[in-house]
């Protein structure tokens, strides 16, 4: 059977013993080049869900207004189970409210894979052995990983997910196809003067759409520090100083918490490399604190707890 | 005015002659996206396919300064923010995104005053066209008001029909753009290269006619609208992206004695676009502002402006990271009810 | 003119007059605060290019102080608390060290100066301490000169 098929077989058997109310995953799209997600309530539905290369979202992102409605089931990738974990241990939700179901994917296909298509001929894409496999008119053609998948899939362990209800794909370990932090290393070597004239040049496009905000699980605030205005420390104008304050403070706040699933650099209209923060972040977190988000249960979010020998500004 | 042709390689020539007189803004790819840039600021890119980021940021920028203000003392000093003194010329504008400066008038013009930083930037500002070759996979310009053949708001159009573009001018100032040297009478064979560039175009783009009145009553309740709902994130991106979503909120920068009031785009995709100041919110739930997006372009627009307030770009539906189509949505809502227990299709 | 450019503006200026850092400093209440009010009532000399804002705790310096400090253009900035286990509040400051040392770097990954921004600690006792890390700042602050804003191209 394939992944999709037990998906589907999954499905059907938690929404009809009633276990969940709904199945969150992914369906097909507008066009075969987009998947959508999908929030399937009965079993005869479970039919809609799909997985292929194309299932980029991170459900998780819906998780917190969901479990509000009864027991919800996710469909989630390696990334993205970590997006679950760090949730349940924020309170946001209840770790008996969630049925995991945890899929390992070969990859998730990089939409400039698709450049050289016409789009509109594309009838199916589909894992191939070596990456994937784009169905035209013409017939198939399989673009090789490394061109195919997203640069988050390529650096992915598959590692085994802290929490699973279901597991679905092959979790077998293996090996990273490229570095994760390869950009963030690239970007080090600038001088200072040219780090900050990089992200001037980058915040100079930021339109304030708040994509990035409203694509992250993290960022699940009711009312968002932009937003306050009884006094008002992030100005809502566009100009890049007031951007800087934005996308700095939204680091801040998600630091620790980032699993890097890339949804924000994803959902930005204007290309900002917003995961290369993101990532130096994960890096900070891991040297100065020996943790990861969304790796263990038992870890205590980072900035909510503290130990005595912690890195100290002046040692003694 | 007969057409023009103007060979590809003399395109940077006529628009460096161009400007010399005034601001020429032209598409660049920067990040993986098209910006209009002064010229010079970048490489022009002009074989983008399907929708660059639109013109309303020239025209309705994305922050602006509408006053400043200092005290001293017990005075305020209130500066205005100067009017928009120079000329600008846009090359390589997408049809559609000319055509929703139209609906983007009657909305600033709606009301009198009307708003002036805004009409002096729409009359020093001239629109020279590109008509696409190659129709991205969401567009639908056909269906609103197919401004592949009938072109609006622009003062010269022109077609890309290989080794040189084919041009032609819409209004005095596009005439007199066509007058420069760089520019030749086109003959038949380029009139039928045209013939052949725009039937492929339209090839790519669905094919019915205009939309009708869409959004009938009875779809208030359409179950469409709670579905959406679920999977919409509220990010915004379909407004910001939109050439004719023209929504701002206004702002204050305050620093002890001195700052200034600024407008700054909005949408009514944010949860708190429509709070008001005792707490209540009309449209608390994404149900009902994506309901708001779909029926303010297709009906309400129409009910107060007469015209459609999309103009069929396809951004919304290809930048939504969760693949929500207005396409689609509008052509499900389009379909009758069915006919059951008397329920009048009106 | 924008801040912005008047900022840019007096920046030109400030290196051809022999220009001093404007630094600001938030002290919190009962250790570093106190340690200053010492370093004061003790006559020692210190520069005089910081301004002080006095905060209850360490922990109360939300890294949003710093980054407008630095947006409002500051040219370097100092954060003062209790020695970790000596926290008025017990623990403040205990939170304070985990987000400054990672807001610390963070800075530098942008591109802001790792000289411009420091953070310490300063017990009531330690008036001579205070003097001296304010010097040090003003010292490391004049090296880089001053700064252009942080999103200048």
């Amino acid at each position: 059977m394939s992944m999709e098929q037990v998906l589907r077989e999954k499905a059907k058997e938690l929404l009809s013993s009633g276990k969940v109310k709904v199945v969150i995953g992914y369906g097909e799209g507008s066009i075969p080049i987009k998947s959508t997600p999908i929030f399937v309530k009965t079993p005869e539905q479970a039919d809609c869900l799909v997985l292929n290369p194309t299932c980029t979202n991170n459900l998780t992102v819906y998780l917190p207004q969901a479990v509000k409605s009864g027991p919800v089931a996710v469909v989630a990738k390696p990334c993205e189970v970590k997006n679950i974990v760090e949730l349940v241990k924020e309170n946001q939700i209840k770790r008996e409210d969630v049925t995991v179901i945890a899929v390992s994917t070969p990859g998730i296909l990089n939409d400039a894979a698709l450049a050289e298509f016409d789009l509109l001929d594309v009838k199916k894409i589909s894992w191939k052995a070596d990456g994937v496999a784009v169905t035209t008119s013409q017939g198939d053609t399989v673009i090789p990983r490394d061109a195919a998948f997203q640069k988050k899939c390529l650096s992915c362990t598959a590692a085994q997910p802290a929490i699973a209800d279901i597991k679905i794909g092959d979790w077998a370990e293996r090996a990273p196809l490229q570095d994760k932090f390869a950009d963030v290393e690239e970007y080090e070597k600038l001088s200072a003067e040219e780090k900050r004239a990089f992200w001037a040049g980058q915040f100079s496009k930021c339109i304030r759409c708040y994509a990035c905000r409203q694509a992250c699980p993290g960022c699940y605030c009711n009312e968002c520090f932009v937003d306050k205005n009884g006094q008002i420390w992030a100005s809502k104008d566009t100009g890049a100083e007031s951007n800087w304050f934005f996308h700095m403070t939204r680091m801040m706040h998600t630091a620790g918490r980032c699993t890097g699933c890339g949804e924000c650099e994803r959902a930005c209209p204007m290309g900002i490399p917003l995961s290369l923060m993101g990532k130096k972040m994960s890096l900070l977190v891991k040297e100065l604190f020996g943790t990861q988000p969304g790796e263990s249960m038992e870890d205590a979010p980072v900035f909510g707890c503290y130990q005595t020998n912690d890195p100290d500004p002046c040692p003694e | 005015m007969e057409a023009k042709v103007i060979a590809k390689q003399d395109i940077s020539a006529w628009l460096s002659s161009l400007a010399e007189k005034m601001e020429v803004l032209a598409p660049v790819e920067d990040g993986g996206v098209i910006r209009y840039r002064p010229l010079g600021e970048g490489e022009m890119n002009l074989n983008f396919s399907g929708p660059a980021k639109s013109l309303r940021d020239h025209f309705t920028p994305e922050t602006e300064t509408l006053f400043r203000y200092k005290y001293e003392g017990l005075k305020a000093e209130l500066e205005e923010s100067p009017a928009e003194e120079h000329d600008r010329l846009i090359f390589g504008a997408r049809a559609c995104d000319a055509a929703a400066l139209k609906y983007v008038d009657a909305v600033y013009s709606m009301v009198e005053p009307r708003d002036e930083p805004y009409f002096a930037r729409r009359e020093r500002t001239t629109i020279v066209g590109l008509f696409c070759n190659n129709p991205a996979w969401s567009c639908f310009c056909t269906e609103v008001g197919n401004f592949l053949t009938n072109p609006q708001e622009m003062d010269a159009g022109l077609t890309d029909i290989g080794d040189k573009y084919y041009a032609e001018a819409y209004t005095a100032k596009g005439e007199e753009l066509l007058s420069a040297a760089q520019f030749e009478p086109a003959g038949a064979e380029d009139a039928a290269a045209v013939e052949k560039v725009k039937q492929k175009a339209l090839s790519r783009l669905p094919a019915k006619g205009a939309h009708e009145e869409a959004c009938l009553s009875y779809n208030w309740d359409s179950p469409i609208f709670p579905e959406l709902a679920e999977k919409c994130l509220g990010c915004g991106v379909c407004a910001y992206s939109c050439p004719t979503c023209h929504c701002f909120d206004i702002q204050e920068c305050a620093q002890g004695k001195k700052g200034s009031r600024f407008r700054c785009w909005d949408t009514c995709q944010f949860e708190k676009f429509t709070l008001m100041g005792h707490g209540h919110n009309p449209r608390p739930s994404k149900k009902e502002r994506t309901r708001q997006r779909v029926f303010h372009k297709f009906k309400y627009s129409i009910e107060r402006y007469k015209m459609l307030g999309c103009v069929g770009c396809g951004r919304c539906i290809s930048a939504c990271p969760v693949n929500i189509d207005i396409h689609a949505v509008v052509a499900e809502l389009e379909k009758p009810a069915p006919a059951s227990e008397g329920v009048n299709n009106e | 003119m924008t801040e912005q450019e008047e900022r840019t503006e007096q920046v030109e200026t400030k290196e051809n007059a022999g220009w001093e850092p404007k630094l600001i400093g938030f002290l919190c209440n009962w250790c570093s605060y106190a340690g200053a009010d010492l370093a004061g009532s003790s006559r020692l000399k210190y520069p005089p290019n910081m301004r002080v804002v006095r905060v209850p705790c360490s922990g109360r310096v939300n890294p949003q102080f710093v980054m407008k400090a630095f947006e409002r253009g500051f040219d370097g900035v100092l954060v003062a608390g209790c020695h970790p286990g000596d926290c008025h509040y017990s623990k403040g400051n205990y939170y304070t060290r985990r987000r400054l040392m990672l807001f610390k770097e963070f800075l530098e990954f942008m591109g802001i100066e790792p000289e411009r921004f420091k953070f310490d600690w300063v017990s009531a006792a330690e008036g001579q301490k205070f003097a001296e890390v304010v010097g040090k700042l003003t010292e490391s602050v004049k090296r880089v000169g001053p700064f252009e804003g942080v999103c200048k191209r």
